[in-house]
């Protein structure tokens, strides 16, 4: 995945930093399509089911755990995706945050010319963290695979989502992308529930966008988002 | 080349290659009445996607949920009123302005990337609810239909047919190359409204909204409306296409209105070229012609299109152009989408000007650009 990240920064996104966010979102877009006809020509139109390896498979008894009798259980994957997903967090956070290079990368995000004047390469910076932002969705599809399996089009499914969350996160916000994702998640599992259900019939379908909406109305820039980044 | 820049000129011209569509085209294959509406629908729908984000330069990725919007409204008037396509299409295109009113009026308080997810949002939203809740306003997943018990209160009056009725204006039926010519003209006449709006000063605000709002308002505009009434023109473009699409084939489906249908009319403007006026019709063109053509071909049909060759060297070429066809058409989109957009961020129709200019050709300036 580092690979083919940066390939693709170097071959095609690294021209596209001057246009506009417009032709930044339909490149990358056109790009998903290519990739995901090639990956179905591959590997067939299909899902492929996975399963976790053995030995993680069943499920933990977590109510007899707590002591609260053997009403919750849950499966293992997903105790392991869950803490997987919280390290990759603490790590992404612990680079950009704590790190000379995570500290350049920011700066860059907020006047590459200046960093540039400052004698540093920011370009090649910023190529490494596509290719690491391609590493981590990467790693995020091999987790998920055992609890849905794959098929080509699966990155469609989470590309609106994932730009919605971003987006209402507040951009350039590592910390808000990743409360507005936990926000939506857990309001949509809300929603789902069938007390809500009945009482405001449709909620679940519509909750997360409607939750984005009221979100941009009232913060424009998100949740955390900082001045000065991606302002148009 | 001065007959490009008067408008009776361009609306003539406009005009005879429209209508005689079904002849120049039948040579590549595209002259049958069912790809031809689809090029009539969909060039309607791209004109309109053109006055906002050509125009205004504001990328909206809900602009589907207006056209199934359109389709719906004029579903139902076939439902309840008569068959007659006028009364569905005005239906659809008041239906789909008063929605895009509604959430115009509040996307528009952002701009930029948050637009376009605003818009996007709204879009799921209505896509998720007519697959779901609404579901006896749209029959969720079949999709609404016609049904032989409709009431249909105008039309009893009149006929007491049986069986289904199909679609018609005042006795024509609308299938068939009757049913292009309509939508031709509907689209001939959408392309002259959207050139009088281009050319008038309210599309001059509109581009000078895209090249700085902020300037434009120091200069005392208040952008706001302008914006609103573009944005709802343009959904009433896409609710008139939306209707088209339902008298052509009286059937609605909520598949209409998710974003992959907002993102191909982004992709047919941006292909035939944003802010030009005739770049998204061919942009239009172009994508649907690729679909049905190109998703046609498959192995055989290949072989016998290289026949001429060598036999080595024919099962190597369709070897090679094998995984762009059939099922695989969209590699071939990507990628063509793909090279525009790097190479030609103008569309197709910067292109031609380039051509143009390149070998010197007597017109003083490239005649569509920018308007």
């Amino acid at each position: 995945m580092l690979l083919i990240g940066l390939a693709m920064e170097r071959g095609l996104i690294r021209h596209f930093y001057k246009r506009t966010h417009a032709e930044q979102i339909l490149v990358t877009f056109g790009l998903a399509i290519v990739i995901q006809e090639i990956i179905k020509a591959n590997f067939g139109a299909n899902p492929i089911p996975t399963s976790a390896p053995d030995i993680v498979a069943g499920s933990a008894n977590i109510g007899t755990f707590l002591g609260l009798g053997d009403a919750i259980v849950y499966p293992w994957w997903r105790l392991i995706y869950l803490t997987f997903s919280l390290m990759i967090l603490g790590g992404v956070f612990a680079f950009l945050q704590f790190t000379t290079f995570g500290m350049v990368v920011r700066a860059g995000m907020h006047d590459r010319d200046m960093v540039n004047l400052l004698g540093i390469n920011v370009e090649r910076r910023f190529t490494i963290v596509f290719g690491l932002a391609a590493v981590v969705a990467g790693l995020a599809g091999v987790m998920y695979a055992p609890i849905l399996p794959p098929d080509y089009h699966i990155g469609m499914d989470f590309l609106v989502l994932s730009f919605v969350v971003v987006v209402v996160g507040g951009m350039g916000s590592l910390g808000g992308a990743v409360a507005a994702g936990f926000l939506l998640g857990i309001l949509q599992s809300f929603a789902s529930m069938n007390e809500i259900k009945s009482l405001f019939p449709g909620i679940d379908q519509i909750i997360i966008y409607l939750v984005a909406v009221v979100i941009l109305l009232v913060r424009p820039r998100g949740l955390m988002g900082r001045k000065g980044v991606m302002e148009d | 080349m001065n007959i490009m820049k008067s408008e009776i000129g361009m609306m003539v011209v406009f005009t005879i290659v429209i209508l005689t569509m079904p002849l120049w085209l039948a040579p590549i294959g595209a002259g049958y009445p069912d790809l031809l509406q689809k090029f009539a629908i969909f060039g309607l729908f791209a004109i309109g996607y053109n006055i906002l984000f050509g125009l205004t330069g504001y990328l909206s990725f809900g602009h589907a949920a207006f056209l199934g919007i359109g389709s719906y409204a004029a579903v139902w008037s076939f439902k309840l009123l008569t068959m007659n396509v006028l009364p569905a299409i005005l239906f659809g295109v008041v239906c789909s302005g008063i929605f895009a009113f509604c959430i115009g009026y509040v996307s528009l308080r952002r701009s930029g990337i948050y637009f376009s997810i605003l818009t996007l949002a709204f879009a799921q939203m209505s896509y998720n609810l007519a697959y779901s809740v609404l579901t006896p306003i749209t029959n969720g997943e079949t999709g609404l239909q016609l049904t032989i018990n409709d009431p249909r209160i105008l039309d009893a009056a009149v006929t007491s047919a049986t069986g289904l009725p199909s679609t018609t204006l005042f006795g024509l039926s609308m299938s068939g190359y009757s049913g292009f010519y309509f939508c031709a003209v509907v689209l001939i006449i959408g392309f002259f409204i959207a050139l009088r709006i281009s050319r008038s000063p309210f599309g001059l605000v509109l581009k000078g909204i895209k090249s700085n709002q902020t300037r434009m308002k120091y200069t005392g505009f208040n952008t706001r409306p302008y914006m609103i009434t573009a944005f709802v023109i343009s959904g009433m473009y896409a609710g008139l296409a939306g209707s088209l699409m339902a008298v052509t084939d009286p059937l609605a489906g909520a598949e209409r209105m998710q974003w992959t249908a907002s993102g191909e009319v982004v992709l047919m403007t941006i292909l035939g070229g944003a802010g030009t006026l005739v770049g998204p019709v061919l942009g239009a063109g172009l994508i649907k012609y690729f679909e049905n053509i190109f998703s046609a071909f498959n192995d055989k049909s290949l072989h016998e299109l290289f026949s001429f060759l060598p036999e080595i060297l024919e099962n190597g070429v369709v070897a090679i152009i094998r995984p762009f066809v059939g099922e695989g058409w969209h590699l071939m989109l990507g990628l063509l989408f793909m090279l525009i957009i790097i190479f030609l961020p103008g569309g197709v129709m910067k292109g031609i000007d380039r051509i143009k200019t390149k070998f010197g050709s007597k017109s003083e300036k490239p005649a569509e650009q920018s308007e």
